[in-house]
């Protein structure tokens, strides 16, 4: 596990330069990760962006999350801010059940469940006497 | 002479609007994120918007009749937001807690649990009572009219004969 969920720098670098979603500029969001035997628990702060314009990429090992910020219409900005498109990637195990994702994006926050296949779920033994 | 004397005036002055166009995109990277280690939004370092107690991503912006303000809260709910308007000033208040879920491990922890509060000054004063506040997808959003008073007025021009 330890290099589990290690953020893909120098790939992400890659992909900012190469494979560039939008024009905006790309701020990699804050998340916390948790683990129990069942599944991956992500939550990514992602504020501005609706619901259906985050992306959740599962994909050889690697989760990509991201989304932009809706586009603000200010005509006067005086001091303003440009949206910006958030995007992350991380490496997840490969026992993660790519069909059993579920994801929620409630009040700027991204939840994500990521769901392990039941073969590398731990199994008790028991041990029972002879 | 002259008019070399205004070329060298002209351009003394070009120099000083590239350091103001370098020092505001230096600004404007600051302007984004909390400090490090408070830790909801952007990745930079400080700002002056952020304080050592830190705060949101705010932009603020003039309408003409009234000011938008509006600040990154992800995972704030209504509740945990408290807004006050008086004269020119804005204040917002705000908190949220980060409960981690029981029975997981914990692999990576970068949202911290806020508490902050900030003032902005406006440039004139806003009609408080008509103040509007609306919270979508973690961004607050503040509707400031500005008073009637302080509506920019437009003056008719008219040719003397």
């Amino acid at each position: 596990m330890a290099n589990f969920l290690r953020k893909k720098e120098s790939e992400q670098q890659t992909a900012q330069l190469t494979d560039r979603p939008t024009d905006l500029p790309i701020v990699a969001p804050s998340v916390d990760v948790y683990e129990n035997d069942d599944e991956i628990l992500v939550f990514a702060d992602m504020p501005g962006v609706a619901p259906d314009a985050v992306t959740i990429e599962l994909d050889g090992g690697e989760l990509r999350i991201g989304g932009p910020q809706a586009a603000v219409d200010d005509a006067t900005a005086s001091t303003s801010y440009q949206p910006v498109h958030f995007q992350r990637a991380f490496r997840v195990p490969s026992t993660v059940d790519t069909g059993a994702v579920e994801a929620t994006h409630d009040h700027g926050v991204l939840t994500l469940h990521l769901k392990k296949a039941e073969a590398a779920k731990p199994k008790k033994i028991k041990v029972h006497a002879a | 002479m002259l008019t070399l004397w205004n070329d060298d005036f002209g351009r003394s002055y070009l120099g000083l609007n590239q350091l103001r166009r370098d020092m505001d995109r230096l600004l404007e990277g600051f302007e984004r994120g909390w400090p490090a280690g408070v830790g909801f939004g952007r990745d930079v370092a400080s700002s002056p918007w952020t304080g050592a107690d830190g705060g949101p991503v705010v932009s603020l912006t003039d309408g003409g009749a009234h000011f938008t303000m509006r600040a990154e809260l992800p995972g704030f709910r209504d509740e945990d937001i408290d807004v006050t308007v008086e004269q020119s000033t804005v204040t917002l208040r705000g908190h949220r807690e980060i409960d981690p879920p029981e029975g997981y491990a914990q692999h990576r922890r970068e949202r911290a649990a806020v508490d902050f509060a900030r003032s902005f000054t406006l440039p004139c004063r806003v009609d408080a009572e008509s103040a509007k506040a609306a919270l979508a997808n973690g961004v607050l959003t503040l509707t400031l009219p500005k008073r009637a008073e302080e509506q920019p007025k437009k003056v008719q021009v008219r040719a003397s004969k």
